[in-house]
């Protein structure tokens, strides 16, 4: 298989976006425990919990798609 | 009655899965649809003198007009002075309960007393997410990325098939001759420059309200010279703080990125679903960009709000901030 730059430009699309999701999926999924987790202990606090929750989610979730920019790059804009 | 709609609603069902089954199996020889041509930067669709106007500038248009007629509608009989706006009815009640809803969340990250005191922080952040919010659902409204203008196609286009005065694009793939769209509507958020737009508009208010604030005292974010009073180990604070403008920075790309990135991958992905499998699945990626409009338009207003308070709690404060907003 002759790696010319085509080639080489699909499989850099697929690493990107890969390897950059395992970070973030792992990091969402401490912030769901740790939300989780915190609701169990004081449902009183469920709102303020739930809201933090989600903004740290967020935030993981932005590295991911710093990745996902990158792999749409690769691909769409040659 | 009941019955006969749920009756209605199976026999619908199970024609979708049969029509599906029909398009799949027939791959290529019944109807197939066309994957429009995907790009990252918004076409442009003509000039107005040297300015070119991109089908991205258009849908923004239409949001600001939604936006603008929405609140002077619901604002009518407030503004006439009635005494029917007292007890709000109708849309007038729909637009209180939006303005109640977020002014309740900013007021959780910031506070009674700073909300009053800030000029137009309240319309601020009501706007980055009202604005945010219709202009990722108004993508979702069928014919909005795909009612265009024919182009013929460099590359590989579609067959063309006309219905009367308009036409669709159909069939096979065609190597040359083909024909793609080029799209009259593209959501807002899908164009780079929209979000970036919006993280500059929110990080440079963030700066304004902290110099509104505290002062010439907001500077000591940035340049910590006061460190240098505990004697010449101050020398590592004051590095932090002027990474601290690094950070700024950084906060205008991960927002233009953060929304940039969500929105136009849902519509490659709506685009791509519709592709592959016409009927039924691409209702489950409308729900999920329905929810993701959402989120993304909330963490855009409630970051920019905690920028704020952050901003707002000046150097060295900031922990005691944090127990006095809650």
């Amino acid at each position: 298989m002759t790696m010319d730059a085509d080639v080489m430009r699909l499989l850099a699309a697929g690493l990107a976006m890969g390897l950059g999701a395992i970070g973030p999926g792992v990091g969402i999924g401490l912030v769901g425990l740790g939300g989780t987790q915190a609701i169990g202990r004081n449902p009183d606090a469920g709102g303020v919990i739930l809201t933090n929750m989600i903004l740290a989610i967020a935030f993981a979730e932005a590295v991911a798609i710093y990745a996902l920019v990158i792999a749409l790059i690769l691909l769409f804009v040659v | 009655m009941k019955k006969v709609g749920t009756i209605i609603a199976v026999l619908f069902v199970l024609f979708l899965c049969a029509a599906s089954i029909y398009v799949g199996a027939f791959n290529g020889e019944g109807a197939k649809f066309a994957l429009p041509h995907i790009q990252m930067a918004p076409e442009v669709l003509f000039h107005i003198g040297s300015f070119p106007v991109s089908n991205s500038m258009i849908a923004v248009l239409i949001v600001d007009l939604l936006l603008v007629w929405g609140a002077a509608a619901g604002t009518r009989a407030i503004r006439r002075g009635d005494e029917s706006a007292l007890i709000p009815s109708g849309w007038q009640n729909f637009v209180e309960w939006v303005y109640e809803t977020l002014y309740d969340a900013a007021l959780n990250v910031l506070g009674e007393e700073k909300l009053k005191k800030l000029p137009g922080v309240v319309t601020l952040l009501l706007t980055i997410f009202i604005f945010i919010l219709v202009a990722n659902w108004i993508e979702l409204i069928p014919g909005f990325e795909t009612i265009g203008w024919i182009e013929p196609a460099e590359e590989h286009g579609y067959t063309l098939q006309q219905f009367g005065p308009v036409a669709a694009l159909v069939g096979p793939v065609v190597e040359e001759g083909g024909y793609t769209l080029l799209p009259i509507l593209r959501a807002a958020n899908t164009d780079l420059n929209v979000p970036l737009m919006l993280a500059i508009v929110a990080v440079v208010m963030v700066q304004f309200y902290g110099v509104y604030y505290l002062g010439k005292g907001y500077f000591l974010r940035f340049f910590n010279y006061k460190a240098f009073s505990h004697g010449a180990t101050g020398i590592f604070e004051f590095l932090a703080s002027v990474l601290e403008i690094i950070s700024e920075f950084a906060k205008v790309i991960s927002f233009s990125f953060r929304l940039f990135g969500n929105i136009f991958a849902g519509s490659v992905l709506l685009a791509v679903m519709a592709f592959l499998f016409p009927f039924l699945a691409p209702a489950a990626f409308y729900f999920l960009e329905l929810f993701v409009g959402f989120i993304q338009a909330l963490v855009f207003m409630m970051l920019t709000a905690s920028f704020i308070a952050v901003a707002l709690a000046g150097h060295g404060s900031e922990h005691e901030e944090e127990h006095n907003a809650a």
